[in-house]
């Protein structure tokens, strides 16, 4: 049997040794072989009173060994244990010991029971702020985060930790200990078999509803094809309907993955090969020459909409002002040259709405950053660590730390492509099956009716634009099967309104900016795309 | 004994490559046998098999990440969004549109709603090419759309715009094609590759073609608001993908058109003729005979 082995993380003083002693004490260990294995040393010991014959206590720094893939595999086969439970030294990053188990040899003997990882919520935001990277890094590896010595934190600030780790962690199970030193709650039922035991069920999610309407879909599907194969006609449904319905997906599909693809593979080089003070280093500090280089530089940097807000926080944070970077959020997904690539592929006929596109695009994202300029800011725009920077992608944030070879970096460059292609591409599947839908069953006399007035199908489309989050290097294609129904102004809403604003931004922007500037934003872009769109829609078209 | 974690073996890689290879495969297959002209436009295949290669690569850099401990345990729930389109790209065949599926919600006339009623301000703006594109489909749908008059304002200032965005362009493309449009023996015949350009052509120049022989190969469409002789021997348009194909013909006068059926494919030899319709003067097919004809082999006709 494989030795199972649990990793605790955690600085100094935050509990991990208190943690241990508990671990210990559960009576699902009793039986077990259990080796402990310290890697720093703290102010408490491991109480002698848990000492028993089947638990080995090792110290590396006493022994003055590297826990490595030799030291690790000679501990397993001096002691055979059933257990194994690592007390990781805090300031070293956990990546490396996870490393470990990618190693075939160590592979074979063992494998990665939980992570745990406690954090001192008292000091959080000092190491936050001095350790960010490692401290994050912790969380986002763990399988359980608990929270420690709560009991000294104010209400409001403790709710702020706790989001802030939610952010970096969603799936993590969280604890929270008043004051783990002084007095260990039973309440924190350190359930260890449970615990060991895969947590892959399905938890009940608000998130999770969608996905079953999708699994309904799904079955529904399934039953529809195999009455067509049996030819089962008791119910007389027509096929050819959902025949339509996939043919238009499936081509939507068809001629947007390639974009995206390119999409992703030019913002996973810029990721990959440009560091981020090089990018800040491009705006100038002057301030109309910074207007200029927001509105243009997404010619230069072509990121799509997806991944903007977090280069925005960045710039903002490296000292770009405010307005400037709300500037350059806006314009490069629509600037960006991949976007306007797709939209001429769109739109092969209509050239021209490419043009109207980057016009309309480029006169809003300095519309929204003068007013912002007019009505400056008082507050600090920024939460108090930028929780957002993380990248989603799971490579990059892993892997980023440090030099690698070219051959590395193009392998993460690929990973990270992989990474954004899923973690994007789900919403333009979504948004391209709700369009198909909405071609193939609703009629268009409906449309004509609901669409007449210029007004309200600026609205639909702005709506829609918002609602289906679909990434602007591939939205052309979608806003294309809108042509025949609505107005070039409509389209226009939702080409140019789209990439500024949509609920997957929304989220990102909650994620790195303070909640009233996110609010204010979102309306000031709303009604300025609005009204400029509305009215210049007459002057031009 | 406790089950070994799934955290030792990175599922989610294993599921995204199988999504990546799926899709990979797919986009393989459809243009490898041709199908793929069913979905897209010919100038995406390029791009599409890009998208095989990246797929290609992707996986293959994903596949040493599967025996990798997963580090971070991530919600795989999401990519059920791509099983969906996979398994219907799968499992249902790649079809062709035809009159019948226009008529699920008149899915594919609407193009024209958009620029009735504007025929003489068009030809009073302008002669250029472009706004010649939408005019052939008029004969279809003018009484439907009389209510959409606020948007055909705007279209039709925006034909006038595209004639100064693309001028150039479009007149260069119909240019280097010109010389493929020759009459043999007298006739106009159009196949699958000048269909387009033959229509544009045809409207454009009237009176050049009034009397002219014409061999023409589609499906017969009909619709309430012809006539009892009249039926249009059509062809689907596909001017990006199948999101957006419509059905483009000239209008066919034919005594017997009552034996033709719906959808069938006919080859028709007629004459071009310069009539009212509708209020408007159109190029009109008077048909001498109406064959039967095998399906062509890409069903579709792509403009440009």
């Amino acid at each position: 049997m494989k030795t199972c082995v649990d990793i605790i993380t955690g600085f100094l003083n935050s509990g991990k040794t208190t943690y241990i002693n508990e671990l210990l004490q559960d009576k699902n260990l009793l039986e077990d072989r259990v080796v402990v294995i310290q890697c720093e040393n703290g102010e408490i010991g491991i109480e002698s009173a848990v000492l028993k014959d089947n638990i080995v206590f090792i110290n590396t720094l006493e022994e003055q060994k590297d826990l490595d893939v030799k030291y690790l595999g000679d501990i397993i086969d001096k002691y055979l244990p059933d257990r194994i439970i690592i007390e990781y030294n805090g300031m070293l990053e956990t990546e490396k010991i996870l490393s470990l188990f990618e190693k075939r040899s160590v592979r074979k003997k063992c494998f990665i029971g939980n992570i745990i990882c406690l954090v001192d919520v008292s000091t959080f935001e000092v190491y936050m702020n001095n350790l960010g990277n490692i401290l994050r890094n912790q969380i986002v590896l763990a399988d359980r985060v608990v929270l420690n010595k709560i009991a000294n934190t104010q209400e409001e600030n403790f709710k702020r930790i706790e989001k802030s780790i939610r952010n970096l962690n969603r799936n993590a199970e969280l604890f929270k200990v008043p004051l783990y030193d002084e007095e260990f709650p039973k309440k924190l039922k350190i359930d260890v078999d449970t615990s060991s035991i895969d947590k892959s069920k399905f938890s009940l999610k608000i998130s999770n509803i969608f996905i079953s309407i999708f699994l309904m879909f799904v079955i529904a599907y399934f039953t529809f094809s195999v009455m067509r194969a049996f030819k089962v006609n008791v119910i007389n449904i027509d096929f050819s309907e959902i025949k339509i319905f996939n043919m238009i997906f499936i081509s939507i599909l068809m001629q947007a993955f390639p974009f995206m693809l390119v999409g992703m593979f030019v913002s996973s080089i810029m990721h990959v090969f440009i560091s981020n003070e090089t990018i800040v280093k491009l705006f100038p500090k002057k301030f109309g020459l910074g207007f200029l280089t927001a509105m243009f530089g997404g010619l230069l940097f072509p990121v799509c909409e997806c991944a903007i807000v977090p280069v925005t926080a960045r710039l903002v944070k490296k000292g770009v002002s405010l307005p400037v970077a709300v500037t350059f959020m806006l314009s490069a997904p629509i600037i960006n040259p991949i976007v306007i690539t797709s939209t001429l592929y769109a739109f092969p006929e209509h050239p021209e709405i490419t043009i109207y596109r980057i016009y309309f695009g480029l006169v809003i994202a300095l519309a929204v950053g003068l007013i912002l300029t007019l009505f400056p800011e008082t507050k600090p725009s920024l939460l108090d660590e930028i929780n957002g920077l993380t990248c989603d992608c799971v490579y990059c944030n892993l892997e980023m730390n440090g030099k690698q070879s070219i051959g590395e970096k193009i392998r993460i460059m690929f990973l990270h492509a992989g990474e954004e292609f899923f973690s994007v591409g789900k919403y333009f599947v979504l948004g391209a099956f709700l369009t198909s839908l909405i071609q193939t069953i609703v009629p268009r006399d409906i449309f004509s009716e609901l669409w007449v007035r210029d007004g309200l199908a600026l609205v639909v489309m702005m709506a829609i634009a918002f609602l289906f989050s679909v990434c602007s290097t591939s939205d052309a294609f979608i806003a294309r099967s809108f042509w025949d129904r609505v107005s070039t102004g409509s389209i226009m809403g939702f080409l140019v309104f789209g990439p500024m604003m949509d609920v997957k931004n929304l989220f990102m922007l909650f994620a790195s900016f303070r909640k009233s500037f996110v609010i204010k934003l979102v309306i000031f872009i709303t009604i300025i795309s609005f009204v400029l769109l509305y009215f210049l829609t007459f002057l031009l078209l | 004994m406790r089950g070994i974690k799934t955290r030792n073996y990175n599922i989610d890689a294993a599921f995204k490559i199988a999504m990546l290879m799926g899709f990979a495969i797919f986009f393989f297959l459809t243009i490898q046998s041709g199908r793929v002209l069913k979905y897209v436009h010919p100038r995406n295949v390029l791009f599409i098999k890009f998208a095989v290669i990246a797929m290609v690569l992707i996986s293959f850099f994903l596949i040493p990440e599967v025996f990798k401990p997963q580090r971070i345990r991530v919600n795989s729930m999401p990519l059920l969004f791509f099983v969906l389109p996979l398994i219907m790209a799968f499992l249902l065949p790649a079809q062709s549109f035809n009159s019948n599926s226009i008529s699920y919600g008149d899915l594919k006339l609407e193009r024209n709603s958009r620029n009735i009623d504007d025929s003489e301000k068009k030809i009073e703006y302008s002669n250029k090419s472009e706004d010649k594109e939408d005019i052939y489909i008029d004969e279809y749908s003018d009484t439907k759309d009389q209510s959409i008059v606020d948007s055909n304002d705007s279209e039709y200032k925006e034909d006038t715009y595209v004639d100064e965005y693309s001028d150039t362009e479009n007149e260069s493309i119909i240019d280097s094609n010109e010389d493929e449009l020759q009459l043999i023996d007298g006739t106009i015949i159009m196949d699958s590759d000048n269909y387009v350009r033959w229509m544009q052509e045809i409207y454009e120049n009237i009176e050049k073609y009034n009397g002219n022989k014409i061999q023409v190969t589609g499906f017969v469409f009909k619709d309430d608001q012809f006539n009892d002789n009249e039926f249009v021997p059509a062809r689907m348009m596909m001017v990006c993908c199948a999101a957006d194909v419509q059905p483009v013909g000239f209008l066919c006068r034919y005594e017997n058109e009552v034996e033709l059926e719906t959808d069938t494919w006919v080859k028709v030899h007629g004459t071009i003729t310069k009539d009212g319709f509708k209020g408007n003067d159109i190029p009109i097919i008077e048909a001498d005979k109406v064959e039967n004809t095998a399906k062509p082999e890409v069903d579709y006709v792509f403009p440009f």
